[in-house]
């Protein structure tokens, strides 16, 4: 915490080099939400360098009581709820049974679906089937390693939300996956 | 026996399950199904640590860097420059003053403004007896003050043709 208020403090004064500090240390993160929740293939850049516009126009708020890649990720969250809601898409969160018509539809055939997969690939096409709340928690927790109450920061929502909503991902890609495929022939 | 449920399963991977994480894996460790279970959580939680997603671009950074200088440019610096340009131009006009002006001419003005005049000339007299004493060579400091002076100038102009900001930045 007190490098991150530190990193602020040396961008409040005026050096450049620590807010570059700053968006290379936190662009994964930036991305990642971005990725997750903007359906917009083409927009998602735009909205990630948005994203750091805000953060280094906001910087004097930042008060470290906060770590500084939750404090960053609210801010990308919110950037993107303005987008969904300034293009009218849905930002309501779909229970994840309702996507399971989508993901049949993309299920591989019995041909495509064989032995020796890489299992990240085959989760990658897998987790862009689920709702985007389950697949947005999901990355945070997996790939950022952002504890329960740190997603429940960035996502405005309660802990045992973004565990439930963790669960039943996981559980539904367990589901898919080994009605698909052997899981001893999944490579990682 | 009673079957761990999924939701203890992956809270016991989680490494935020409440039961005594010492019993859950005594059962994993007897109970086939549950271990299949439990295997089949692991490689999906290995498989989703690797479900990288696309980087974005090498020049991410350029391009917020250059965002933000258009959308805020950087807050004018007040480095030392402004005082030491200050100074130079005071040094070399002073130096200037006493090294080249023939004060003569002030007895006129003492004639014509009377004691005012007299004691302006007394005052530069009195400096430049000063600076002989401290052996500061005048024509020195005229010329080091020129320098600077020039050097600021430049630097002006070389902003105003990069169309920044006049900011005396070192």
């Amino acid at each position: 915490m007190e490098k991150d208020i530190e990193l602020v403090k040396r961008v409040l004064a005026g050096e450049s080099k620590a807010f570059r500090e700053i968006i290379s240390g936190y662009q994964r993160l930036v991305n990642h939400i971005v990725y997750r929740m903007v359906p917009n293939e083409r927009d998602r850049e735009d909205i990630c360098q948005d994203v750091f516009v805000r953060v280094y126009q906001n910087l004097s708020r930042f008060r470290g009581e906060s770590r500084l890649s939750t404090w960053i990720g609210r801010i990308a969250a919110n950037r993107c709820i303005d987008f969904l809601q300034a293009r009218k898409l849905n930002i309501a969160p779909n229970p994840i049974e309702d996507s399971d018509s989508l993901a049949d539809e993309s299920r591989a055939t019995p041909e495509t679906a064989s032995a020796h997969q890489n299992l990240a690939e085959i989760l990658k096409r897998e987790i862009d089937n689920i709702p985007h709340p389950y697949r947005t928690v999901l990355t945070l927790y997996h790939l950022d390693d952002l504890s329960y109450e740190e997603i429940g920061s960035v996502l405005d929502m309660p802990e045992g939300t973004v565990k439930s909503y963790l669960f039943r991902a996981r559980k539904k890609l367990r589901e898919r996956l080994s009605s698909r495929y052997s899981i001893e022939e999944l490579m990682i | 026996m009673k079957h761990l449920t999924e939701e203890q399963i992956q809270a016991f991977l989680d490494g935020s399950s409440d039961q005594d994480s010492k019993s859950l894996a005594l059962h994993l460790y007897f109970c086939p199904d549950c271990r299949r279970t439990y295997e089949e959580y692991q490689k999906l939680y290995m498989g989703l640590a690797k479900a990288e997603i696309p980087d974005l671009p090498a020049s991410f950074a350029e391009k917020v860097m250059s965002r933000i200088d258009s959308v805020n440019p950087e807050p004018e610096k007040t480095s030392l420059w402004i005082p030491v340009f200050a100074l130079a131009n005071i040094a070399a006009g002073l130096a200037a003053i006493i090294y080249f002006i023939d004060f003569s001419f002030l007895s006129d003005f003492s004639a014509f403004f009377g004691q005012e005049g007299s004691h302006l000339r007394i005052i530069i007299g009195k400096i430049g007896g000063y600076m002989d004493m401290m052996g500061v060579d005048l024509g020195f400091v005229f010329m080091v003050g020129l320098a600077i002076l020039a050097i600021g100038a430049i630097d002006i102009l070389l902003r105003i043709a990069k169309k920044k900001p006049v900011t005396f930045v070192v």
